[in-house]
């Protein structure tokens, strides 16, 4: 199957509503007796704010959506209803604050977005390991660090950690930002055409780059969590 | 038709009730007009005060006054040890709960208790002032208030007889007042500083959307920290032979430290004078603003945090909202002004502006309105203890709610049937250095061999904020039993029994609301009986038939005055019997009328 297929999930293919059990035209809301609908399985976070598989999104966007299916779902609005469409409003308001918490923070939603491909392409699990050279890299930053903070220069640290921060977070950005470009020339194509060899590969390095880069950044804000004692977090802040 | 859902702010100095009405907002006052209502309840051998009455005995040595009770609420004897010095009255340690003794009744009454005796009186006069029964309810608590803190305010509704629709944050439901018609969209901050606890919010309102990005607070630092710094200065000049330790003298100097404090947000200097004590001195706004200092510092300190966690540097608020009493210390504007350098809001009386939001929320809740939503979040993280007692978190702070976690248990011994979660909420990363909530007991496991059980748990933070815990056996899909052992606050069980206890009280509500129904009802019928008796001519309504009804009218509106419930329902039937002749015959004249193409007033009798 061909990866770019994934995203087009239509996922409620001929589903009947649990209330009226009419065929429902979307996924939401019965268009019949107008109760809403549980979240089958299978939708992810994109699918429930009803946003397209990318790794950049708009931030007034995903705001836009997600205050639109609260709306929706929120038990608020469920209250004098029967129990079943308030369970259906708890679960499914629970997965959608989930979803928007999600994809709100461009890292997480990188992560998350890799996560739903990592089934058969498991060099971008972005739960795995580091390198070891990598892992060497940042074994010596954290000494380094803790070194100038052991002499007093805390300013000076954390003025490097940031910096270290914001330049692999650049890269982050940039390389999403890549990808989306060379997946949406994907879906462009027909589906049945097949991606050049060249652009597959391209694609998964830069996958792998971005697992990878991830999971780094990880690691930087545990060390810098380590670094700010409470002491400089008052400085800071 | 939407039933009114009142809104109560249940304050530690001050309380009120709100509704909307007619899409406008109202705090109701009591029958003398007093929109506020101490948080004050008085236990003497004449009865149960609650309010002005109450606050009125505050010197009375023959009876225990108590105040502050939302100091208490769902928090363990240890939790209050340290401040019980500051209260005036006694506590009880009893099952580690903080309890207050009655000698009179021969009872101890929980904080729980003391909060409903407060939302009974908000009730009751919302009773009588919709002139009928009230049954729904939001009340706000502090953003910072943990599960149990608000699980103990929802037990103190329910055994007042109401039903708490919804547990709201108190900085979210000043925001909501303030959008509330009016809201211009933006990122607002909300710095509530009440008598005994700090919240501070942030929120973005965007086309009726109010989203919480953060929330941050301290539930012991308030208005009463202010007057306590003043005492501890006065402490120092206190003439000889003033034993400071002694209620009566803390009382007298908690009283006109306040007094002071609250001079100085109009004048720059105030005289002390306590005659009784031998104390007298002159306080100035630039003494107590130093006093106090360290407070106000101490408030900065949670809105760090909350900006930080949302992400958001002080110059990207649009407005800051004040709320609290508190807040009208001019320090505390001046130092939050001088923070977020943005304009402040503080049009709506910082007193009332929490218990309209809870009004506003109200509404929503009945279903009259669609065009506001409130998404909270939980204030604290949540977590479970797993090996070497390390907290493991499971929902963070700041999560909007509803949230759900799951979490997947198994066991580790061979022909286990029961698995302990202890849940914790807190950012320590110990256990022990976090709140308890409760343990939890999953129970009736099928016996197998280790690590063979699937348990999935799941927690659910619902919209109040409170705790709620389901365990799911994966392998039968069958619910699978969790039994709660709360750590803090009482028991199902005895919250069961408390409002078995208030039923009694609960009777004497009944009685009130009975007497309101009636009344509302009687009056009903006498206005449209009188309406229609207008328009009647002798053609329908013979003279001494209707000075039969006249009569039954005018005892019916005597009774109405009195206070017997049974007697104005009687005397109501007894206008019925008097006019049913006239309604049949109204009903066929109204059929011949349709036919005569008369215009009848037939439907004038339909009430
Ligand atoms: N003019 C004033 N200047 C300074 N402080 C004041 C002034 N007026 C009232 N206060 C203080 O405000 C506090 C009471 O505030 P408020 O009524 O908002 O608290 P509350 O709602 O009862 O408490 P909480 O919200 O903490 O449960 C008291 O400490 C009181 O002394
Ligand atoms: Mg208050």
């Amino acid at each position: 199957m061909g990866e770019h297929t994934h995203r087009h999930s239509g996922d409620m293919a001929s589903s009947l509503c649990w209330n009226c059990k009419g065929t429902l035209e979307e996924a939401d809301l019965c268009g019949t007796c107008v109760k809403i609908q549980p979240f089958k399985e299978g939708r992810d976070y994109f699918d429930i704010l009803g946003l397209p598989h990318r790794l950049v999104i708009d931030s007034g966007i995903l705001t836009e959506k997600f205050h639109e299916k609260s709306r929706l779902f929120h038990p608020d609005f469920h209250r004098m209803e029967i129990h079943t469409e308030q369970e259906i409003s708890l679960t499914n308001a629970s997965r959608l604050n989930q979803a928007f918490k999600t994809l709100k923070d461009p890292f997480l939603r990188a992560a998350y977005y890799l996560s739903l491909q990592k089934l058969g392409n498991p060099a971008i699990d972005p739960k795995k390991r580091l390198s070891p050279q990598d892992l060497m890299e940042l074994m010596e930053l954290k000494e380094e660090l803790e070194s100038e903070v052991a002499i007093g220069h805390q300013e000076k640290a954390f003025a490097r950690l940031e910096k270290e921060t914001k330049n692999l977070e650049g890269i982050i950005l940039g390389n999403m930002q890549e990808i989306d470009q060379l997946e949406s020339g994907a879906e462009s194509l027909s589906p049945d055409q097949p991606l050049t060899e060249e652009t597959l590969e391209s694609l998964q390095k830069k996958k792998v780059r971005l697992s990878r880069d991830l999971e780094y950044r990880k690691y930087i804000l545990s060390i810098r969590r380590e670094i700010l004692t409470p002491a400089t977090v008052k400085e800071t802040s | 038709m939407t039933r009114t859902v009142i809104g109560i702010d249940l304050g530690t100095t001050n309380s009120l009730v709100a509704i909307i009405e007619n899409g406008k907002l109202r705090v109701i006052p009591d029958t003398e007009g007093r929109k506020l209502l101490p948080s004050v309840v008085a236990l003497s051998s004449s009865g149960v005060q609650v309010g002005f009455s109450a606050k009125a005995r505050i010197n009375d040595p023959e009876t225990v006054v108590v105040y502050s009770a939302k100091r208490l609420m769902g928090r363990s004897f240890a939790d209050v040890e340290n401040e019980i010095r500051q209260l005036a009255y006694p506590l009880a340690n009893i099952d580690g709960l903080p309890l207050i003794p009655d000698q009179y009744r021969n009872r101890h009454l929980s904080a729980p208790q003391i909060g409903a005796l407060i939302l009974a009186e908000l009730r009751k006069r919302a009773e009588v002032a919709l002139g009928q029964t009230v049954t729904d309810a939001v009340i706000t608590v502090p953003a910072y208030f943990n599960d149990a803190q608000r699980q103990a305010t929802k037990d103190a509704g329910e055994m007042a007889g109401l039903n708490v629709l919804r547990i709201l944050n108190e900085p979210t439901a000043a925001a909501l007042a303030y959008g509330f018609g009016t809201g211009k969209d933006g990122l607002y901050a909300v710095y509530d500083l009440g008598g005994g606890t700090f919240d501070f919010s942030l929120l973005s309102i965007r086309r009726g959307v109010f989203e919480v990005k953060s929330t941050s607070g301290d539930t012991h630092l308030g208005g009463d920290d202010f007057d306590q710094a003043i005492i501890a200065q006065w402490l120092k000049i206190l003439p000889k032979g003033v034993d400071p330790s002694r209620p009566e003298v803390r009382d007298l100097l908690r009283k006109e430290a306040e007094k002071a404090k609250i001079a100085l947000s109009q004048s720059t200097e105030t005289t002390v004078s306590l005659p009784a004590i031998g104390f007298e001195t002159t306080l100035s706004r630039e003494s107590m603003n130093k006093w106090v200092e360290p407070l106000v510092q101490r408030t900065l300190i949670p809105v760090h945090k909350a900006l930080s966690d949302a992400g958001v540097s002080p110059g990207e608020v649009d407005g800051v909202i004040l709320v609290g009493g508190a807040t009208r210390l001019l320090r505390v504007k001046e130092a939050v002004g001088e923070l977020f350098n943005r304009p402040v809001f503080d049009e709506h009386d910082p007193d009332l502006v929490v218990g309209e939001g809870a009004a506003v929320q109200g509404d929503i809740l009945s279903g009259a309105r669609k065009d506001m939503l409130l998404l909270d979040v939980t204030p604290l993280s949540l977590g479970i203890e797993t090996m070497g007692g390390v907290m493991s978190s499971l929902i963070p702070r700041n999560t909007t709610i509803p949230t759900q976690a799951k979490e997947l248990f198994t066991t580790f011994l061979d022909g286990q049937v029961k698995v302990d979660i202890h849940v914790l909420q807190g950012e320590r990363e110990m256990a022990k250095d976090n709140r308890s909530l409760a343990r939890f007991s999953l129970t009736d496991i099928a016996p197998m061999t280790a690590g063979a059980a699937r348990i999935e748990v799941t927690f659910t933070i619902d919209a109040n904020g409170i705790l709620d815990v389901r365990a799911l056996d994966q392998r039968t899909g069958h619910s699978q039993g969790v039994v709660v052992h709360p750590s803090y606050g009482i028991s199902k069980d005895t919250v069961r029994e408390m409002i078995k206890e208030s039923f009694q009280h609960a009777q004497e509500d009944f009685q009130t609301r009975m007497l309101i129904d009636s009344r509302t009802e009687a009056t009903t019928v006498t206005n449209a009986t009188r309406r229609a008796l207008e328009k009647l001519g002798p053609d329908i309504l013979p003279d001494d038939e209707r000075l039969v009804i006249n009569k039954q009218l005018d005892t019916l509106e005597k009774a109405v005055k009195g206070e017997n419930a049974k007697l104005i329902r009687d005397e109501t039937s007894a206008l019925d019997q008097v006019t049913r002749p006239l309604a049949e015959r109204l009903m066929n004249t109204s059929v011949q009328g349709a036919l005569g193409g008369k215009a009848l007033p037939e439907t004038e009798m339909e009430a």
